[in-house]
């Protein structure tokens, strides 16, 4: 089938095979910035959204957690804090160059010894299964392929008991707050992309990938579908951020 | 969102600033890397955890375990820990813990000798001859502040009590509760008593 052979990039359709390819160029060129790009795009509200996150976890000493997508580490620095010496966080991104900046400033920090760096896709985590209390994936899931696939090695990795989080960019409700979101993401963030990485098509990617990444009902569908239970969704400042939870039992 | 969430980004971003200004501090809260503190406060049905790590301390709303310790105060008690206070409301029953104490007085400990050398972070900003002047006449002024504070209390104690004679002295109060004392077992007494005397009564009545 024709089909299955495309998916979207943005708003264009490219074939499956590349868009892991393009996804990644994308954040080669903005890594270096990626965090001086978050707190811009989104005037720091991101910190608050992964704080939030990061409480519904529910990770205690002595945890095992995989951060699949972890970019520069905002959430896995916090877990690391969390679990504790004697717990472990697996901190990992498919692209190199992110994971390389995560890894500097987890260093920087003074965060080691719990942490390990592995550059995984998230379509094929190389653990044995039931390995982690907590799997996570933060602003990653719509940039992967086959997020079926994802969701059931998420699943699949996770220890009876444990539970998935997936924090993403999701469908605002209101009509006035979605018309100003449009004019924002549309007309200001290229812009500030532009001026800030000189590169202006990344951002715009950013754009897209959100308004084609399932609204809320979907991913928790999708969720359930891969096999996790007991699954919902807390929509965060009205439904820009949408963070998904499912257990496995 | 809940607000609480909001307080404790809040409260978590400035105490991980004033950390930053106290690197021995946050060492020390390092070491206590893996373990959760809880800090109840009477009083607005709020709990804090406040979980210890290299890069500084995180503060959440929820945790899903139980602490290693709970802190239990009033807003003041748990204020005056981080006030030099140390463990003091402890001993005198402002503060409970349950749980780890040994970890419980660390953080109170830590938490009350954090102590930012302003003067060297200013004498970044200013040089240091200009810091070290500053540093004079804050240490002055605060210690102005602080004698002053104490003889106002003083005065105000004294004047209250002995000029304006409108409180008692500490000896008045003392001697006061202790006839309250006095006067309540009195009563028990007689109380007691005349249990007795009402009980003996129908006994008397039915002797010949």
């Amino acid at each position: 089938m024709a089909e299955q052979d495309t998916t979207h990039f943005g708003y264009q359709q490219v074939p499956a095979a590349e868009k892991a390819r393009r996804v990644r160029a994308v954040f080669d060129s903005v890594a270096s910035r990626y965090d001086l790009m978050n707190d811009l795009m989104s005037l720091g509200i991101h910190r608050l959204w992964k704080r939030f996150a990061v409480e519904l976890a529910g990770l205690r000493p002595g945890h095992a957690v995989l951060d699949l997508a972890s970019g520069t580490g905002d959430l896995a620095a916090r877990f690391a804090g969390l679990v504790g010496p004697q717990g472990r966080v697996v901190m990992s991104d498919i692209n190199g160059a992110m994971l390389e900046q995560g890894r500097r400033r987890m260093a920087d920090q003074g965060l080691i010894g719990n942490i390990e760096y592995l550059l995984i896709d998230a379509e094929r985590i190389p653990f044995d299964d039931h390995s982690f209390d907590c799997v996570t994936i933060g602003f990653g899931l719509r940039n992967v392929t086959h997020k079926e696939k994802a969701l059931q090695e998420m699943h699949r990795v996770l220890k009876p008991g444990g539970r998935v989080l997936v924090l993403e960019f999701s469908h605002p409700g209101g009509r006035p707050l979605k018309a100003a979101y449009d004019l924002y993401s549309f007309q200001v963030l290229p812009r500030i992309g532009r001026l800030v990485t000189q590169d202006e098509a990344s951002y715009r990617y950013l754009a897209e990938s959100i308004r084609m990444h399932p609204d809320q009902e979907t991913l928790k569908m999708m969720m359930k579908t891969a096999g996790l239970e007991r699954c919902d969704y807390h929509d965060l400042s009205g439904g820009i951020v949408a963070v998904h939870r499912g257990f496995k039992l | 969102m809940p607000t609480s969430a909001l307080a404790c980004a809040a409260l978590e971003s400035a105490l991980n600033r004033y950390l930053d200004l106290d690197p021995d501090t946050k060492a020390r809260f390092a070491d206590l890397h893996g373990k959760v503190i809880g800090m109840q406060i009477l009083g607005l049905g709020l709990t804090l955890y406040f979980v210890p790590a290299p890069q500084g301390l995180q503060v959440l709303s929820q945790f899903e375990g139980a602490p290693d310790t709970l802190i239990r105060g009033a807003p003041l008690a748990l204020a005056r820990l981080g006030r030099g206070g140390g463990m003091d409301g402890l001993f005198n029953g402002d503060i409970s813990i349950d749980g780890d104490t040994e970890t419980a007085q660390r953080f109170g400990e830590i938490l009350g000798d954090l102590d930012p050398d302003w003067e060297e972070h200013l004498a970044r900003l200013t040089g240091d001859v200009a810091a070290h002047e500053i540093g004079n006449l804050a240490r002055g002024g605060r210690a102005w502040a602080s004698a002053t504070s104490q003889s106002l209390e003083q005065d105000l104690a004294e004047y209250l009590k002995e000029e304006g004679q409108l409180l008692p002295s500490r000896y008045e109060v003392e001697g006061f509760m202790h006839e309250v004392d006095r006067m309540r077992d009195d009563v028990e007494r007689l109380e007691a008593r005349l249990a007795r005397l009402t009980q003996d009564r129908p006994r008397a009545k039915a002797a010949p």
